[in-house]
């Protein structure tokens, strides 16, 4: 059930008056049933895996207060659960053919047939957080099985994100109320901005995208790798946020208010600064209980850059299980701490006019760097990564763009609508606008949607298969 | 748990708000009442903005020509053309493929020294629903022919193996001319819910269906509009000059008793399974009798009460002709409506002497030679039954010689 297929919108439209017709106790009920259905959808049987995970953790949560000693123990019975079924399902053929092939031994005979379940990166990353932050004296145990069931498998954010705290979720549900006419004037604004992102920008760059990174052979020179690689880059971020947005705006309409997830990355002048405004619900859990925990910056320089990297390979571990996806977290990891080496002295430099004139090609430069890491995102394999990476910065011109002009105004347009946003929160201001305002904006969206959005081809959200 | 603009967390919200006045605005500005009905609003003017932008006088004038709507604005802007004081008799044929390749304006007109006046309206891949569509658009009035042939496949209702009533093709060639009071029609002449969604989602909302088409265009205008141009300047003209396919399937052979087939050797193996796939009989269920009961009945219906007649044949079947459909089968619909006063029936054996492989170039489609002999054929019966038309029906203003 995608969120820009109609089994989706039937199904919303089902369960809000189900739940707005109920007391919040009977709804709450509505919610986590119509949550397990939802999941259920793709695969009935992966259930049972939500279920292991919700039932362990909330028993360590409320085991985890009463305990004075042996709770390190019980956090260790969380993590393994966790980590333990994302572990297997997810890795298990990664590391077992890895381990096969530097043992020379046949692959096969280690290759187990396992059918990813959907949004386990993200639900068990979601469950994990709540026992850590019980063990740390961070937040109090839910008492409720229900509540804490539905933080878990809240279907907006189930299967793609936000990585939603217990701390942000579980109080807006013990106090919730329901959302005002505001709320919903931003749910139905974002759901609509969400579906123009994944449907007309993610779906047509990807179009490119798919073509030229399923067949990396096929189109020779640096004009089509570059031109590629940035369909991919436009795609991955507007098919994510895009995601985000339905799923915060579906949220909303249901009275509850989760984080943002993207803050225009693509205008961030520093690595460290693309990593505050992407995908923030990742990358702030990856801070809290991986880089924190392991030192963060306070052990020394070395040691600073050794967290850096440990974190970031093991967040490009996350998104895959695939050695590109190391690659791309190390990559990352190594642009981290090379920014850390050259912020130590610009940090110490105060904000002139010319530093701010500096920014735009520091944004640049940035992008560029980025846009290289993308490569092994995308790629299939090392092999294309390196082919795409020689093309990239091959003096042969033999193909041109890929992107048709089409495409061009449409990134050229978003860049300079994430510039306007940027300066002056347009978004937040469209929501409070006039009235005729807003019916512009649904009447400029819903014509986007119906003459522009691809409904040929059905190109699964990327971030479905982490 | 009612969506209510003024619960406590809003009104937390708005403590943010010093100025009481502006606390007063925001809040009759995002009542949920308000909120959802400047949805509706907006939905109701985007509706409005495509009804506007999709009409055949704006859109229609720049629709890819060679196109399946396209194809159809062109046929009607060709009849618009036409002199409407043309007083010579005038038949027109609608059809799909195998009368846009089997029948000639042009050698009609020849055969009757241009006192007929002869239109082909046909659309390859159209079918009686599309028909129907093209006769109300193209005969606005109702008077513009005395015969309007309809070609069938076979008299008696045989089901073939694809269901003509789930053909959502026809709904983009008729795309522009389907308006609100089609729908009931319409929807119901589609058998599954999931078509008639698609039927309801095309009638109301057309850019979804020609948003490939308008993507086109704005990639490069210049190239459309001169497309545009030359085709309709060229698409007349090159329709009526055209003199037929090349290419027979002379020398192959079929015995009906074995079921052999001998091809002829530069026969490519795509016609040689649409052969075979021929012969075999699909399924019979009753699906064209429902299918033909709902379109030729509203085409008769459309022409009842008017000069106009309606005049139904059986094409030419094909090189060579299933056992199945040699025999009577179930009494077909067009019986029936042949019983109507100006509805005539041409005889059912008429072209089976056309039903041979020198007259195709494939499975389905006439060549040159059964064009010309089909066209013939046509012309030399509708003489006839125009003549013997004059003589029961003296009402019938109009004569052969067009005075």
């Amino acid at each position: 059930m995608l969120f820009n297929s109609w089994e989706y919108w039937l199904f919303f439209l089902i369960v809000i008056p189900l739940f707005y017709s109920s007391p919040l106790r009977i709804g709450r009920y509505v919610l986590l049933a119509a949550s397990y259905f939802f999941y259920m959808w793709w695969n009935p049987k992966f259930i049972l895996l939500i279920l292991t995970s919700t039932l362990i953790d909330y028993l360590c949560g409320m085991a985890l207060p009463r305990l004075t000693r042996n709770r390190r123990l019980v956090l260790v019975v969380s993590l393994i659960t966790n980590l333990g079924l994302l572990g297997f399902f997810k890795y298990y053929n990664f590391f077992s053919s890895s381990i096969a092939e530097v043992l020379g031994i046949s692959t096969d005979s280690l290759f187990l047939q396992i059918v990813l379940p959907v949004g386990i990166s993200f639900y068990t990353f979601q469950s994990m957080s709540y026992t850590i932050d019980i063990y740390r004296g961070e937040l109090e145990p839910v008492r409720s099985f229900v509540d804490f069931a539905l933080f878990v498998a809240f279907f907006p954010q189930l299967v793609a994100g936000p990585i939603v705290r217990a701390r942000e979720f579980l109080p807006q549900l013990k106090g919730w109320h329901s959302p005002c006419g505001r709320d919903v004037q931003e749910g139905i604004m974002l759901v609509l901005l969400g579906l123009v992102k994944k449907m007309v920008l993610a779906d047509n760059f990807a179009r490119i995208s798919d073509a030229y990174f399923g067949n990396v052979g096929g189109s020779p020179g640096p004009w089509a790798a570059w031109t590629a690689t940035l369909a991919f880059a436009m795609q991955i971020f507007f098919d994510f946020s895009g995601y985000t947005d339905i799923a915060r705006g579906s949220a909303l309409l249901l009275g509850f208010r989760f984080p943002t997830n993207f803050e225009r990355p693509y205008l961030a002048s520093s690595i460290t600064e693309f990593w505050r405004r992407w995908h923030i619900s990742l990358s702030t859990w990856l801070r809290d209980y991986l880089y924190i925990p392991l030192g963060g910056n306070r052990k020394g320089r070395l040691q600073t850059y050794r967290n850096l990297m440990v974190t970031m390979l093991l967040g490009g571990l996350w998104h895959g299980a695939s050695w590109n996806f190391v690659a791309w977290g190390g990559y990352h990891g190594g642009l981290l701490a090379a920014h850390r080496v050259i912020g130590r002295r610009s940090r110490s430099e105060p904000v002139t006019w010319f530093t701010r004139a500096l920014r735009p090609g520091a944004v640049l430069l940035n992008f560029g760097l980025v846009l290289i890491g993308w490569v092994f995102f995308r790629a299939r394999s090392f092999e294309d990564s390196w082919a795409v990476l020689r093309n990239l910065f091959s003096l042969h011109v033999v193909s041109g763009s890929l992107m048709g002009w089409g495409l061009w105004i449409a990134l050229i347009g978003s860049m300079a609508l994430a510039v306007v946003e940027e300066k002056w929160g347009t978004f937040q201001r469209l929501v409070d606008a006039p009235a005729a305002i807003r019916v512009l904006y649904y009447v400029g969206i819903l014509t986007v949607l119906e003459l522009f959005s691809v409904t040929d081809l059905r190109i699964p959200f990327v971030y479905f298969q982490f | 748990m009612a969506l209510d603009s003024r619960d406590a967390g809003y009104v937390e919200r708005m403590n943010g708000l010093t100025d009481s006045t502006a606390r007063q605005d925001s809040l009759r500005n995002h009542s949920a009442r308000r909120v959802l009905s400047l949805l509706f609003l907006g939905f109701l003017l985007f509706a409005l903005l495509e009804v506007l932008i999709f009409r055949p006088e704006v859109y229609g004038r720049f629709v890819e020509p060679h196109s399946y709507p396209g194809y159809m604005e062109m046929l009607i802007s060709r009849e618009r053309s036409l002199a409407p004081d043309d007083s010579r008799f005038r038949m027109t044929i609608v059809g799909d493929s195998r009368i846009a390749e089997g029948f000639s304006e042009k050698r009609a007109e020849e055969l009757e020294e241009g006192r007929w006046r002869f239109i082909n309206n046909a659309i390859p891949g159209s079918t009686p629903r599309v028909w129907y569509y093209i006769l109300r658009e193209t005969d606005p009035r109702r008077d513009r022919s005395d015969f309007v042939v309809i070609p069938l496949q076979d008299y008696p209702d045989f089901d073939a193996f694809e269901d003509l009533s789930d053909r959502l093709l026809d709904l983009r060639i008729a795309i522009f001319h389907l308006g609100l009071s089609d729908l009931p029609g319409l929807m119901r002449s589609f058998d599954n819910w999931s078509d008639r969604w698609r039927v309801l989602r095309t009638v109301l909302l057309k850019g979804g269906t020609l948003k490939k088409d308008l993507q086109d265009l704005l990639s490069d205008p210049w190239r459309r509009l001169h497309r545009i141009e030359q085709s309709h300047e060229r698409w007349a003209r090159s329709r009526y000059e055209y003199p037929g396919r090349e290419g027979s399937l002379e020398g192959l052979q079929y015995d009906p008793s074995t079921g052999e087939f001998v091809f002829p050797a530069s026969l490519p193996d795509r016609q040689r399974k649409l052969l075979l796939r021929s012969l075999s009989e699909p399924p019979q269920r009753g699906v064209m009798r429902r299918y033909r009961r709902t379109w030729l009945t509203a085409i008769v219906d459309y022409y009842r009460n008017t000069s106009t007649h309606v005049v139904f044949l059986r094409m030419p079947r094909g090189p060579v002709v299933a056992p199945y459909r040699r025999g009577a089968g179930s009494r077909g619909i067009v019986f029936r409506l042949a019983r109507e006063p100006n509805v005539e029936l041409l005889p059912e054996h008429l072209f089976d002497a056309l039903e041979r492989p020198g007259y195709f170039f494939d499975s389905v489609h006439m060549n040159r030679t059964g064009r010309e002999k089909f066209t013939e054929i046509l012309v030399r019966t509708l003489e006839e039954l125009q003549a013997s038309s004059n003589s029961d029906h003296s009402s019938v203003n109009r004569t052969a010689t067009g005075t």
